[in-house]
């Protein structure tokens, strides 16, 4: 899941950034709200975090602009400001969702979560791909009943295939779910990273989970009509 | 305290019996004075009548069988006493009325002069109107003969002694019964002192009467300012008044109108401060939270630096609302010693370097600066640690910050100017405590927005001035203007 974040407030930014990156989101971060709206139009993300009172664009104007180049990616305003009127002003704007600092990391973490669950149309914080379970609020999968235990980012590969079951994701798809703006990847990690999984995933006498497509990409469990 | 009741009351007695009082005393002067004008002008006539019956009578006083003067101008008819002195000796005329009243003559006429007009007291109460007057045409009375008393009621005459001359100068005397014109007088002064009283017993009654009528808006209005809500101020009281009185609910209503600006904008800044706390609250627990949670559970030096300089920032606002507070209240005293600004200036400097070198900031500052002059040493580096302090935080990066010293007439002014990207401050915003336009936290993390607002009580509290403008377009500039000799 990548996730872009604008927060001014250095400390707090690179707080957000590494534990949202430690449990498994991959993270833009930035301190103004040009440099901001320029990250959203350009990259596919699953989720903004805003705060209001950013430099050079005002959160709001940021979301409203979000917006009018018909974006529906979901916004989570992170701002001081409590007030009823600020709430509903950054609501009506466009915003999905609104949390006033400080905040509990849990809550933060939930309602990433629950936000992404919607936007992805998966209402149901327990994903199932055949034999395969997902539980993306307690961070677990099991296969026949059996726990696996996952880095974040294998977490984050897993839950990101298991939202579309059946569909082929691209590899630049996967590798911009994986990786931060700007980064620039070994060409056969994402590759070694698949296959970490798939072995990690697999059972003897079960079939295996993730499928490749050869020059397509990947996809998670039986293959869907239009796969 | 002062009793606006009694005020009152006291007020419309006295006006009300002065205004009854002064007139009745005036009245009864009038009246008196009228009553003896007639009286002096009987005098006048009869003396005038007299002489020409003395003249008639060759200087002698009629006899009784002689018809009595003419009916003179008196209420009550003719009560005269005429007296005639002479040589040797006093020949009294009486009016019939006066025959049996003894009259003081030797006495009453020693003490008078020609014309004169006095006041006698007869034995039995009654009072007198005299007129003492020379008779026209006579100036002597002859010698009387043994008993030239007429009507036998006179004195024995005086025989002169050696050396008198035996023509004496010749006065009269006529004398009028004035007690009846008296006892008007005096029934005309009780009535008058009845109306009196009668009219400041009324003053009383109505002084209640007004009293209430003229309180009654102030209690109302007093039940409307007791009944206003301390947690919810109304902005106007609602109260009828009569229209004499509308400024002082009017008044009120400006009052609260304020008071409630001041509520408002003291929310506002607990609420402001309340922001700025937030932000880094949540750094604060959010690196705590992420670390508690990661495998192994440690904070890495890094983040405790990090949230070491989130501590430094908030004990800074906290130290600086604190002294601001203190200015507001009037706590803050100033001890002027010999301050060196040029020092404090370059301290600053110092203890910003390393934040200026991140920011890749060059800092123009003259080497030397004003000579030492009586300052709160203290107070002065606050104010130069926050200005320099914003100048490093909001000029653009890569920019120069330019330091000045200008010496005025008895004054000195530090100058700090430097490019930024921020919009011009509002005037009317500039010294707000937490006011930040959209691009006022830019780059700076611990930037509390009340560097300004405490540096301008500050100047006050060290009688100097703080300006500060934007000279041109992109360039911020500040002026710190002190006395170089500290106000007596």
């Amino acid at each position: 899941m990548r996730l872009l974040l604008v927060e001014d407030y250095s400390v707090l930014r690179d707080s957000l950034r590494n534990g949202l990156t430690s449990v498994g989101y991959v993270v833009d971060a930035t301190d103004n709200g040009e440099e901001g709206l320029w990250y959203a139009l350009r990259n596919p993300y699953d989720l903004l975090l805003i705060d209001i009172m950013v430099p050079g664009l005002n959160g709001l104007e940021l979301v409203r602009r979000v917006r009018a180049e018909g974006k529906d990616v979901p916004v989570l305003i992170l701002t001081a400001r409590d007030g009823v009127e600020d709430r509903v002003e950054g609501l009506d704007i466009g915003a999905d969702d609104y949390l006033v600092k400080p905040f509990a990391v849990t809550e933060l973490l939930a309602r990433i979560r629950a936000l992404v669950r919607r936007h992805h149309r998966a209402p149901n914080p327990l994903l199932q791909v055949e034999d395969l379970e997902i539980d993306t609020a307690g961070r677990m999968v099991r296969r026949a009943g059996v726990e696996i235990v996952l880095t974040p980012r294998e977490f984050a590969l897993l839950e990101y295939l298991a939202m579309r079951p059946g569909a082929v994701v691209t590899r630049a798809e996967l590798r911009e779910q994986l990786y931060e703006f700007a980064s620039d990847p070994d060409s056969n990690a994402l590759d070694v990273f698949v296959s970490r999984l798939r072995r990690k995933l697999s059972r003897p006498g079960l079939p295996t989970l993730i499928q490749t497509r050869r020059g397509h990409g990947y996809l998670l469990g039986a293959p869907g009509p239009e796969a | 305290m002062i009793s606006l009741s009694r005020r009152l009351t006291v007020a419309i007695v006295t006006l009300v019996a002065a205004s009854v009082g002064i007139p009745s005393i005036g009245v009864w002067v009038a009246a008196r004075w009228h009553a003896i004008a007639i009286l002096d002008t009987s005098l006048d006539e009869h003396a005038l009548a007299l002489s020409y019956m003395l003249a008639r009578h060759g200087g002698r006083p009629p006899p009784r069988a002689d018809p009595p003067p003419p009916p003179l101008r008196s209420a009550g008819g003719a009560q005269f006493a005429e007296i005639i002195e002479g040589d040797g000796g006093v020949s009294v005329f009486r009016s019939r009325t006066m025959d049996d009243q003894p009259i003081p003559l030797p006495a009453l006429l020693a003490g008078t002069r020609d014309g004169d007009k006095v006041w006698l007291t007869l034995a039995d109460g009654r009072r007198l109107r005299a007129l003492v007057a020379r008779p026209l045409g006579l100036t002597s009375l002859p010698i009387p003969g043994p008993s030239s008393t007429i009507g036998g009621a006179g004195p024995a005459p005086a025989v002169p002694g050696d050396g008198e001359s035996p023509n004496k100068p010749l006065r009269l005397l006529v004398a009028h019964d004035a007690s009846g014109e008296m006892a008007e007088l005096t029934r005309l002064a009780m009535l008058l002192t009845a109306v009196w009283v009668a009219a400041s017993g009324t003053g009383l009654i109505a002084a209640w009467s007004v009293r209430r009528t003229i309180l009654r808006p102030v209690h109302r209005l007093a039940e409307a300012i007791g009944a206003v809500d301390p947690e919810r101020l109304p902005t106007n009281l609602s109260v009828q008044v009569p229209i004499e009185m509308a400024i002082v609910p009017a008044r009120l209503d400006e009052l609260l109108r304020r008071l409630g600006a001041v509520i408002e904008r003291e929310k506002r800044t607990i609420a402001d401060i309340a922001h700025e706390l937030r932000t880094p609250i949540a750094a604060l627990r959010t690196t705590l939270e992420f670390a508690l949670a990661a495998p192994g559970g440690g904070l890495g030096r890094a983040d405790a630096e990090r949230l070491l300089g989130v501590a430094i920032g908030m004990q800074a606002l906290v130290a600086n609302l604190l002294i601001l507070t203190r200015l507001e209240a009037g706590l803050e005293k100033v001890a002027p010693i010999n301050v060196d600004l040029a020092d404090l200036v370059s301290n600053a400097l110092d203890t910003l370097a390393e934040r200026a070198a991140a920011r890749r900031l060059r800092i123009e500052a003259p080497d030397d600066g004003p000579p030492p002059f009586a300052t709160s040493r203290e107070h002065a580096r606050l104010v130069v640690q926050n200005l320099l302090d914003n100048a490093v935080s909001h000029a653009t990066p890569g920019s120069a910050i330019s330091v000045t010293w200008r010496r005025g007439y008895g004054s000195t002014t530090l100058v700090i100017a430097n490019p930024t990207t921020a919009a011009p401050l509002p005037p009317d915003h500039q010294f707000r405590p937490f006011w930040r336009d959209d691009a006022a936290r830019a780059g700076d993390g611990l930037h509390c927005g009340l560097g300004l607002a405490l540096c301008q009580r500050l100047t006050t509290l060290l009688r100097g001035t703080l300006v500060v403008a934007a000279d041109q377009p992109g360039r911020f500039l500040v002026s710190f203007t002190l006395p170089e000799a500290w106000p007596s």
